[in-house]
């Protein structure tokens, strides 16, 4: 799926991933299973980024978050995609940006203004908030 | 540190996913898919992931509650049970024992529907026995049981991605079907066409090959139209017809008098999209309707379910894999609370409490003498309770001062009981009216089965003790019926009760726990213990012998608009919240998506009332009045306004009417007029 993806001109990439992203259910467990997701549901969960109860949730945008979000701690395992009840192509994604930039998310899922982009770009480069499950998040100092 | 994965089965929809409670020292802490499920495959929706998290909020109820002085305060099991007691038997001895009304739950486990309908019948002596199911697929029992002799989904879930054309039909599937709409949309990767008729747009008709968004209530007039295309093109399964039918000719000169033209008018689909939906239909090899209360929810549900079976019938799309008429079932285990008799006129089964055999089967059984006429309905008993023929009620696990049409009617009649029951695991909007609540437990505190949308039956096992003194509902029952001196209620575990149903239901014969536990996937019909269950139903042969069409004609709904209430209501569900919320709305990563109601209105409405969007409005109807946020949409028809009726504090079912279908006795949750105006200054 990942050559595939990667030959396809950024047009039929860009309609390629707007039909596979709005079968998104917002179940929430590409995230839920990511063994190195260490936000505390960060963007995905604000309605400023993204509009609660909407499905599917924003087009490409909630995706493009959840990559961004786990590009460098990626390991490949490919979780995201086994636990998606509509059989989203996620792993495809994390294949493709292996070897690139975070940023290159952009490139692999076109579709993103660059307004939102930057926005994306800077809130990611701060220090994310890692407190996560409730159990890690016991003992540590609350900020 | 004791740590344990349990399997059990989700307590949301009908799918039937399982998956795996950890538990940690007693408690449980969260849902871990399990990929060897074959209905989830290890993937289940937002509401399955966080099925954990009501188990212990701080609002479960943990011991009995009386009512004094208008409040509630905790007593013990033996007072609460001696009081139940005493007060059932007086008013039976007074009134009856059809003066008592009993409302079972589609949440409880087979095992409990069957203990509380032989508890109404054997120990009350009532009939009036019925359940949410009267509000969801009353239609489809009732319907399906005169076309095809079973009133149950006719194909399983999986073969779904084998059909070649999906037509759903009054089902907003990928929001409250999930992992069957993860079905319809590997389908259509595969190269299934898929139709989509309904007048909400809702999330699957982006999928759509042809999207109809007809008129709500005009889906006898949209499927004769389709019949009778289908007919004039001669794409009619002759064969099918001939050998595996009957009453064909009624069907052919009814649909006659549905031509396009008419047919377009009333519904209001363009002649195109008609004609491409039953060209797909028409031509399909392996056709399969998924259809849910987009079709029953009126006044002719039992006619609109009788419109499905006409056109899978006609072109031969019954009984074979991956075709069938296939009713989506609401709850986790409204399947099994119709298998298990929790009706006011059958047995687990199916068997009808007026047949001779049936009845004198139960009662050597039982020992008991049984009641010998079918008894209330679910609406039938809110109107009895207010004319005061019906003095009390016992309700486990149901909601109907949220989930029951015209809520303030409702209200009115529990009220006006002598003595009501609620046994829950919350105190609901149902249990606040009741004099005496029993605290039931959860699904992770129980053993039992849960049977699926496609009759699949599954185990749901004990993860932790119940909670508080919370106790499992059928233990509840049984402890009761023991209590007002009945015998045959010694049960020392769920399995026993699972026995006995085997004992007494011939489509639940070869199930048993032993079975189940070794991991066999077993739908009913499965009539003796080396049966290995049925995947789909009416092969070569119906179950009541040929496959009978009936020719139905179009009735308008029962409340149409007028100048005072110009608008169309039509109600329903949304993905992040479930039924009357006394989970989901407990459970913080739903509530945080959905946390209140809207009502959704056509732009071109909204502009003509100058209504903004997230503006504050009144919906009213004869019945009664809201407040409730607009969320204006090109979604929806013009004419036509949607409110979710999950939320109290802007319940739909304030507004919906009580007019029912004469059959099945389901309300037209679908329809109903309403007026829209501008609510206060500062919404």
């Amino acid at each position: 799926m990942a050559q595939q993806i990667a030959l396809m001109d950024e047009k039929s990439r860009t309609d390629f991933w707007q039909r596979e992203l709005s079968k998104c259910i917002k179940c929430f467990g590409c995230r839920d299973v990511c063994p190195v997701w260490i936000y505390d549901g960060a963007e995905l969960e604000d309605a400023a980024w993204t509009k609660p109860g909407e499905i599917p949730p924003a087009v490409p945008l909630f995706q493009i978050i959840r990559a961004y979000r786990v590009a460098d701690l990626c390991i490949n395992c490919g979780m995201c995609e086994e636990t998606c009840p509509m059989h989203i192509p996620l792993r495809a994604i994390h294949q493709l940006m292996r070897r690139q930039p975070p940023e290159s998310v952009f490139e692999i899922i076109p579709g993103l203004d660059a307004e939102t982009k930057k926005r994306l770009v800077q809130a990611v480069r701060k220090q994310p908030k890692t407190k996560r499950k409730k159990s890690a998040a016991k003992g540590e100092g609350k900020k | 540190m004791n740590s344990d994965f349990v399997l059990t089965v989700c307590p949301f929809c009908g799918c039937g996913c399982q998956f795996y409670l950890q538990v940690l020292d007693g408690a449980v802490t969260e849902v871990l898919p399990c990929k060897t499920d074959e209905i989830s495959e290890g993937k289940p929706c937002i509401k399955g992931r966080n099925a954990a998290a009501f188990i212990n909020h701080p609002d479960r109820l943990k011991t009995p509650l009386i009512k004094r002085n208008g409040k509630f305060d905790p007593i013990s099991w033996d007072e609460a049970l001696e009081l139940v007691s005493k007060q059932l038997i007086d008013i039976k001895r007074k009134n009856g024992a059809d003066s008592i009304g009993v409302l079972s739950s589609a949440k409880c486990t087979n095992e409990e529907n069957f203990l509380m309908m032989k508890f109404a019948r054997a120990v009350i002596g009532t009939n009036n026995i019925d359940h949410c199911a009267r509000l969801c697929h009353a239609s489809t029992v009732v319907g399906l049981a005169k076309a095809f002799g079973s009133g149950a989904m006719t194909n399983s879930i999986p073969e779904i991605e084998g059909s070649d054309c999906i037509f759903v039909i009054g089902s907003n599937t990928i929001e409250q079907h999930p992992l069957i709409a993860s079905r319809v949309l590997r389908a259509k990767e595969k190269g299934s066409k898929l139709i989509v008729a309904d007048p909400r747009c809702t999330p699957i008709v982006q999928f759509a090959d042809v999207y109809l968004q007809h008129e709500p209530g005009t889906d006898v007039c949209l499927l004769n139209g389709i019949m009778n295309l289908i007919l004039s093109w001669d794409l009619a399964d002759k064969d099918f017809i001939a050998q595996r039918t009957e009453s064909f000719e009624e069907l052919a000169n009814k649909v006659k008098e549905y031509p396009p033209e008419k047919v377009c008018e009333i519904t209001g689909v363009e002649r195109a999209a008609l004609e491409k939906a039953a060209r797909i239909y028409g031509e399909a090899q392996r056709a399969s309707i998924l259809y849910a209360m987009g079709i029953t929810q009126h006044t002719t549900g039992v006619d609109n379910v009788i419109c499905c079976a006409n056109l899978a019938m006609l072109t031969g799309n019954v009984g074979r894999e991956s075709t069938g008429v296939n009713p989506l079932r609401g709850q986790n285990n409204v399947q099994g609370a119709c298998d298990m008799g929790a009706l006011p006129n059958v047995y687990s089964g199916y068997q009808s409490v007026t047949d001779e055999a049936a009845r004198a089967k139960f009662e050597k059984a039982w020992g008991v003498k049984l009641p010998d006429k079918a008894g209330l309905t679910v609406t039938e008993m809110t109107d009895a309770a207010l004319n005061g023929s019906l003095k009390a009620m016992y309700i486990m696990g149901e909601n109907p001062m949220l989930s029951d049409p015209d809520i303030n009617h409702v209200k009115k009649a529990l009220s006006s009981l002598d003595f009501l029951v609620v046994q829950d695991i919350f105190l609901s909007e149902t249990a606040q009216l009741a004099h005496v609540v029993l605290p039931g437990c959860s699904f992770a505190e129980k053993e039992g089965t849960f049977t699926g949308t496609d009759r699949r039956v599954q185990r749901v096992r004990k993860a932790i003790e119940p909670i508080g003194d919370s106790k499992p509902d059928w233990l509840i029952i049984s402890e009761l019926a023991k209590k007002m001196g009945s015998k045959g209620f010694d049960y020392k575990s769920a399995e026993e009760i699972m026995d006995e149903i085997a004992r007494l239901t011939p489509s639940y014969a070869g199930i048993s726990y032993q079975r189940l536990d070794n991991g066999e996937v077993l739908a009913w019909p499965c009539p003796s213990k080396e049966h290995p269950g049925t995947r789909f139903l009416h092969k070569d042969v119906f179950v009541r012998g040929k496959g009978r069409f009936f020719a139905v004609d179009y009735k308008e709904p029962a409340e149409l608009p007028d100048k005072e209430y110009p608008f169309i209501l039509t109600t329903g569900r949304l993905m992040f919240q479930y039924h009357t919320g006394t989970m989901t709305r407990r459970i913080p990563a739903l509530e945080r998506e959905l946390p209140t109601g809207f009502v959704e209105i056509n732009t071109e409405d909204a502009k003509r009332l100058s209504i903004a969007q997230g503006e504050k409005v009144k919906v009213k109807s004869r019945r009664g009045e809201i407040e409730i946020r607009a969320f204006i949409t090109d979604g929806i028809r013009p004419g036509v306004v949607f409110i979710p009726f999950h939320f109290a504090e802007c319940a739909a079912n304030a507004l919906t009417a009580r007019n029912i279908d004469p059959e099945a006795k389901i309300p037209e949750l679908k329809v109903c007029a309403v007026k829209v105006s501008k609510g206060s200054k500062h919404g």
